[in-house]
């Protein structure tokens, strides 16, 4: 527990005003502006949007020049903005069979109708620092100018998108050959944790929209760890794609959907281990993750741990961290564990002094010739102290 | 009978299709075409410009049970013009003017003195400037387009 302390108002701003010259840092060099960060880290704001849980690229850059590109806190800023606002509508589901793909790979088919489309990636890259981007505002064209200067008529001639197949899905293919199982609308009407908080045993949609929420770097871990064998689903990355899907709402004024923007998105099927029910033939079972942005690394740790966390339907055993339900959902929000973290430099004065106090007590009776009678020397009711649970309410108090 | 009663679908399609061309297009691009025009109507603000949120829910699979995803901010506004018809602006995102404009334009566009002077000098080019970006992009993505081939690995030999 801990207590309320007064004071410390000039230092408090003038520790904020330290914190706002160190996020300007050396005023000879020039200030980062928001449209630079949502321009330039466009992977850092697609984070802090998707973990943030809005869509707005702005306030995401904005939050993270003001968090000094601390990506925790500024998924907190945006957080904290969201409860300010009123919810004016809810889009029609994502239609992402209309995504306009700009990235589309699967690790299961070669060929598949759309074929495969690298986009913007870092994948086979060679991870080498590359120098050249030290060399700043020189007027050099980027790789990629360069790279369309010179490839610009050789590709626009084959691959005229026009021509191009569409890209259908991955799973359709499968679910045709009875190898998977469709996913089928339930039609009931989803949790929705941001306002009701999450009850374990919880529904999909709960746990979907959690781990959408989720930190990548605590979801990417347990992701991992699943692979690493605790908890192994034996998982293929059947496919992801990242592309513009339109987001479609219905005003009441109206009483018909129009199109009022679009969000990038990067959308994961994985195809894992197979089941063989009595009453149905055997079939892969799967795992499905989205993500804001080109963020696919956190769209397939979320389609890992989708999977994993569905051990129960499939009457696996559940064994390992990522496939506990509650473990993996109660600990996977940064804003939470953030903020329970954190609490620990709050005034903890009253509950330490009571801590000190019983050990040097114990201290004492160890040094008193009266040790023996098991009670520190100096109590003077000579009571056995009971100042030890302090500690385990902590926890259930804030 | 109004002339916006006359073929209610063909209407209301036609109304879907501007004032998701409005909110799509970026602003600067139709703030200048509507400067050409150079209309200043008489209009009343009956919903100032308001920002908030509208839910994006997901599919589980893309075609299963829907989920909250996350949200998204939105800008809505209403105004009526002096012969009383209402324009309404909806769009992603929180520029408040963008939201106006909108609704003066999707006001206007549905008076037939107007009508097609709109559709021609500010929804069709911003329809066709929206449709060119999409395809600079797809053109852009297809040139990564790969094929891979499988190595033999030579067990069999």
């Amino acid at each position: 527990m801990y207590v309320a302390v007064k004071g410390g108002e000039q230092a408090i701003q003038a520790a904020h005003q330290q914190q706002a010259q160190r996020r300007r840092g050396d005023l000879n060099i020039a200030e980062l502006s928001v449209t630079q960060i949502q321009g330039q880290l466009s992977l850092g704001v697609e984070r802090v949007m998707t973990e943030g849980g809005i869509y707005d690229q702005e306030l995401a850059a904005l939050a993270i020049k003001q968090a000094c590109g601390d990506q925790v806190e500024a998924i907190f800023l945006l957080r904290a903005y969201r409860t300010t606002l009123p919810m004016l509508f809810t889009c029609a589901p994502l239609n992402t069979q209309k995504m306009r793909v700009q990235r589309r790979i699967s690790a299961i088919y070669k060929d598949l109708p759309g074929g495969q489309q690298l986009g913007p990636t870092f994948d086979y890259s060679h991870r080498l620092l590359d120098f050249s981007l030290l060399a700043e505002g020189l007027g050099k064209p980027t790789a990629t100018q360069e790279a369309d200067a010179s490839t610009g008529s050789n590709t626009e001639a084959n691959t005229e998108p026009s021509l191009q197949q569409p890209f259908s899905r991955v799973f359709n293919m499968l679910e045709q050959q009875q190898l998977a199982k469709p996913e089928v609308d339930c039609a009931a009407e989803p949790a929705d944790i941001s306002r009701d908080a999450i009850h374990f045993p919880c529904s999909r949609a709960a746990r979907m929209q959690q781990l959408s929420r989720g930190d990548e770097g605590f979801l990417l871990a347990l992701a991992y760890s699943t692979q690493r064998g605790y908890g192994r689903n034996h998982p293929f990355a059947g496919e992801i794609r990242c592309g513009e899907v339109a987001l479609e709402i219905c005003p009441e004024e109206l009483g018909f959907n129009i199109e009022i923007g679009s969000v990038l998105l990067s959308e994961c099927e994985m195809v894992n281990g197979f089941v063989q029910p009595k009453e149905a033939p055997a079939h892969f079972t799967r795992g499905y993750g989205l993500a804001f942005g080109f963020s696919e690394r956190k769209a397939m740790a979320v389609a890992l741990l989708d999977r994993a966390l569905q051990a129960q339907q499939y009457d696996e055993a559940i064994t390992s961290p990522a496939q506990d339900e509650e473990f993996v959902l109660a600990h996977a929000d940064n804003v939470a564990a953030a903020g329970f973290v954190s609490h620990l430099k709050l005034p903890h004065y009253v509950d330490f002094q009571s801590e000190l106090e019983l050990l040097r007590k114990m201290h004492q009776s160890q040094h008193a010739p009266c040790a023996n009678t098991g009670y520190p020397s100096g109590n003077p009711s000579g009571q056995p102290s009971k100042q030890t649970v302090t500690k385990e309410t902590d926890n259930a108090k804030v | 009978m109004t002339w916006q009663q006359q073929d209610a679908s063909y209407h209301q399609q036609s109304r879907q299709h501007w004032l998701s061309v409005l909110a799509c297009a970026p602003y600067e691009q139709v703030i200048s075409h509507w400067n050409t025009l150079g209309l200043d109507p008489e209009c009343e603000v009956i919903r100032q410009p308001e920002i908030g949120l509208a839910r994006i829910q997901g599919r589980v699979g893309g075609t299963g049970s829907r989920f909250n995803f996350a949200d998204t901010t939105v800008t809505r506004a209403a105004i009526r013009l002096a012969d009383g018809t209402t324009g309404y602006g909806y769009l992603q995102g929180r520029n408040k003017h963008h939201a106006l404009l909108i609704a003066i334009a999707d006001g206007l566009l549905q008076q037939r003195d107007y009508h097609d002077q709109l559709q021609a000098q500010l929804v069709a080019p911003l329809a066709s400037l929206v449709k060119q970006q999409h395809e600079q992009v797809a053109k852009q993505m297809a040139s990564t387009k790969v094929d891979f081939f499988t190595v033999v690995r030579g067990e069999d030999e």
